[in-house]
């Protein structure tokens, strides 16, 4: 009965010391990206004030140096048998200017997602989980505030305004803590990340899912993710 | 009588704003807007919200269904107050309730985020509301109510394959609505387009004998035409759709779908209204009146019970390879049997009004090449089932001929209990179905079996009833000749279809089908003993309509429990 928990806490010991370690990443796409078509926002006069020079449908969002935004980033495998408890805080989740903001994001199962109307239109908001619950409520009111969660992991979620056709977030459920979102420079970050193999997948929108072996050590891993147009 | 006219005038009224109703559905779905509004049935709590976006789309669906709703109430009321057909007010009464239905449906798809059996039910049951209403209007037209007959060579022929076409657009329409909501397996999409060319050769093939016609050519042949053209552009319209997948033209098919499904029902229905089938048949080709040997209808409806034997036994999703097998198999042993038995009664049938036509009394096929041909396919298919199922297969098809041709039809001359010796043998098909899955037989087969055998009495001596003075010539010993005045037929009658309520549900006490046939089924045969009990209190007058009756139940036992399995 003693040894197995004396090597626990060894266990625990050395994971907290070593744990100052993640991974930085940058995602990027080769070749070249397709051309953003333009949304028709005739469809509701309130979006199309909004913007009044138009908008593109920016499926494919690539920076000037030829990285990759929007991308999701994950540990796939690597962590099993380890548990999380789930943070209270809830994630924020935005629907302005008739697009969702953000329109990638992760979110830990059971994690609060707090959905907001900030349009002076309304918004349905359909979320369509395949393992947790689905949901299509209607908020027809500026300011007006949901909140969902989601109970099993899953990636990705779709979740979709059928009023406005275009809006299309994603969310990536996940039962702990080791994700991320490629931003405007293409960099992603997993922080604290605990010495060990693993496997990471990096998901986009149009360009599916690929993965790669991870080992993370006593610092700061890179990893680097390609897409192909 | 001005009042009916007006009547007629409304339902034309709202047949129309039904097709436009249609239309705006076929753009919710086309266009992505079925969940644009989460609530039913107020929009976002109000009865009016912003037309905006997808809700310009859901909402003004909304709206012309509560509109076609309250103008299908107004019009079954109307029906109801001023029509002296009671059949027709009841018609119309269940215009309003498939409303109803309908805007449940819709209530149901938009709560549950789009289940795909509630949207494709929805989409269909539109267009069979559609032809519903049509319908309506017909039978409210002078013409109708005239009901002046033209004579027709070929009218048998032509009512036969308006029944056809029909069937087949509903099942066109059924496929349609699965493809349109997401279903876009390569198999499911390649029947559709196989059963659009059945359609077009159905519809060319009515136009060729339309034409022909001399009388009946002139009072039918603009609706036969038009029906033709429709259907012709509805295909490049598919085609279209296929390769374009845009709302409109999606939309645009799926109006025409609900346009050509009703003005075929509206021709079958006059086909059976208008045309008096000439006594003077064509002769027809040797081929075609040794076909007419096999009795094609019965060969058909034992087909479809071999099939439903087969998809019941079939462990997984049945292979429908084998599934060809077997049916071409039961077909070729099915022609056979029922060629046999012409052959052997060929003296009977000539006695008798309903069998006089038939190729031999009629001396249009000489008896040595029915004998021959009825044989051969015996033969054939039960070697043929021996080859491609499996030998317990090909057993029980011999075992089928055997009993029918050799017990069932001597025995007609002999006593009357040959109507349950004719029910085994109309039982087997089934069995014969089940064994060609390649499971064995056990006790679930033996249910199917005993349904079938069971639903065979009330039916047969329903029959039996209705050509009663035929039979009295024949001298053929029929049950329905033991009794005078049909009181005690009737309850024969009543009888055997409590039993037969007890067997039909049993399948769902043993696990072979479940809650969904069960409910259907208990309710069928709420309707066909109630319809049993007022044929034996009228004492048989209402034979015919029973026989019908009871087809169609057969045909609702078989389809539910199909369904009910996948």
């Amino acid at each position: 009965m003693k040894k197995p928990l004396a090597v626990l806490i060894t266990a625990f010991f050395i994971q907290t010391i070593a744990s100052a370690a993640g991974i930085t990443g940058k995602v990027s796409l080769e070749g070249q990206p397709p051309v953003s078509e333009a949304i028709k926002l005739d469809a509701d006069p309130n979006c199309k004030m909004m913007h009044p020079d138009g908008l593109t449908a920016d499926q494919v969002l690539v920076n000037s140096d030829g990285t990759l935004q929007n991308a999701f980033i994950y540990v796939k495998e690597g962590l099993e048998g380890k548990t999380f408890e789930a943070p209270k805080e809830p994630v924020a989740f935005d629907q302005k200017g008739c697009q969702y903001h953000p329109k990638v994001f992760g979110i830990r199962v059971n994690q609060p997602l707090e959905i907001l109307n900030s349009d002076d239109t309304l918004h349905n908001v359909h979320a369509l989980p395949k393992n947790s619950k689905e949901f299509n409520l209607g908020m027809p009111i500026k300011g007006m505030k949901l909140k969902k969660t989601f109970d099993k992991p899953e990636v990705m979620i779709k979740i979709k305004c059928e009023v406005h056709p275009w809006m299309a977030a994603y969310a990536g459920v996940l039962d702990h803590p080791y994700f991320g979102v490629s931003g405007e420079d293409g960099s992603f970050q997993i922080k604290d990340l605990p010495p060990g193999n693993y496997v990471l997948e990096a998901w986009h929108e149009k360009y599916g899912a690929q993965t790669q072996a991870v080992t993370v050590a006593g610092e700061d891993q890179a990893v680097e993710f390609k897409f192909k147009a | 009588m001005a009042d009916n006219r007006w009547v007629h005038r409304f339902s034309v009224g709202v047949a129309c704003a039904t097709l436009l109703l249609v239309a705006a559905g076929g753009l919710v779905t086309g266009t992505g807007s079925g969940l644009s509004v989460p609530d039913w049935p107020l929009s976002y709590g109000q009865f009016f919200p912003p037309m905006v976006g997808g809700i310009r789309f859901e909402h003004t669906h909304r709206m012309i269904a509560g509109a076609v709703g309250i103008l299908t109430f107004f019009l079954a009321l109307a029906i109801w107050a001023r029509e002296k057909r009671r059949w027709l007010r009841w018609f119309g009464a269940g215009a309003f309730a498939a409303v109803l239905i309908q805007a449940i449906l819709g209530g149901i798809t938009v709560l549950f985020f789009l289940p795909l059996p509630v949207s494709v039910a929805h989409a269909c049951l539109a267009q069979s509301f559609f032809s519903w209403i049509a319908a309506i209007a017909l039978f409210t037209s002078k013409s109708w109510k005239k009901g002046r007959r033209t004579e027709a060579k070929r009218g048998d022929l032509l009512r036969f394959l308006s029944v056809a076409m029909t069937a087949s657009i509903f099942v066109q329409l059924a496929m349609g609505a699965l493809i349109r909501h997401g279903q876009r397996h390569p198999l499911l999409v390649a029947a559709h387009i196989l059963t659009a060319l059945i359609i077009f050769l159905q519809a060319l093939l009515i136009w060729a004998a339309t034409a022909r016609e001399e009388k009946a050519r002139g009072r039918f042949f603009r609706h036969v035409a038009g029906l033709a053209i429709l259907i012709f552009l509805q295909v490049s319209l598919g085609v279209t759709a296929l390769l374009a997948r845009g709302a409109l033209t999606g939309t645009a098919h799926q109006v025409m779908g609900a346009l050509v499904l009703c003005l075929s029902l509206l021709l079958t229905l006059r086909f059976f209204r208008h045309l008096e089938p000439s006594a003077a048949e064509s002769k027809g080709s040797g081929f075609w009146q040794l076909i007419r040997l096999t009795k094609p209808r019965l060969t058909l409806m034992a087909l479809a019970t071999t099939a439903l034997g087969f998809m019941m036994a079939a462990p997984g999703p049945a292979v429908f390879e084998i599934l060809a097998h077997v049916l071409f198999g039961s077909a070729l042993v099915g022609g056979g049997a029922n060629a046999l038995n012409q052959f052997m009664e060929k003296d009977v049938d000539a006695k008798m009004k309903r069998t006089e036509g038939r190729p031999l009394p009629s001396g249009r096929l000489d008896e040595k090449s029915a004998l021959i041909f009825g044989a051969a396919a015996s033969l054939a298919g039960v070697g043929y089932l021996l080859f491609f199922a499996n030998p317990l297969t090909a057993f029980l098809a011999f075992l089928t001929v055997a009993i029918y041709v050799f017990i069932y039809t001597p025995l007609k001359r002999k006593t009357a209990l040959n109507t349950f010796v004719g029910a085994v043998a109309g039982a087997l098909p089934v069995v014969i179905g089940w064994a060609g899955a390649g499971q064995g037989l056990d006790g679930r087969a033996a249910i199917l079996f005993s349904i079938l055998f069971l639903w065979q009495l009330p039916h047969f001596l329903a029959i039996s009833w209705v050509y009663r003075e035929d039979y009295l010539k024949s001298g053929l010993r029929m049950v329905c000749l033991l009794d005078e005045g049909g009181g005690w037929l009737g309850r024969q009658i009543v009888f055997y279809c409590l039993l037969l309520w007890a067997a039909s549900l049993l399948p769902s006490l043993v696990g072979l089908s479940g809650g969904v046939y069960f409910s259907v089924i208990f309710m069928s045969n709420l309707i066909f003993l109630w319809l049993a009990v007022y044929l034996a209190v009228q004492k048989l007058v209402r034979a015919r309509q029973f026989v019908s009756a009871s087809i169609l139940y057969l045909l609702t036992v078989i389809g539910v429990m199909m369904a009910d399995k996948i």
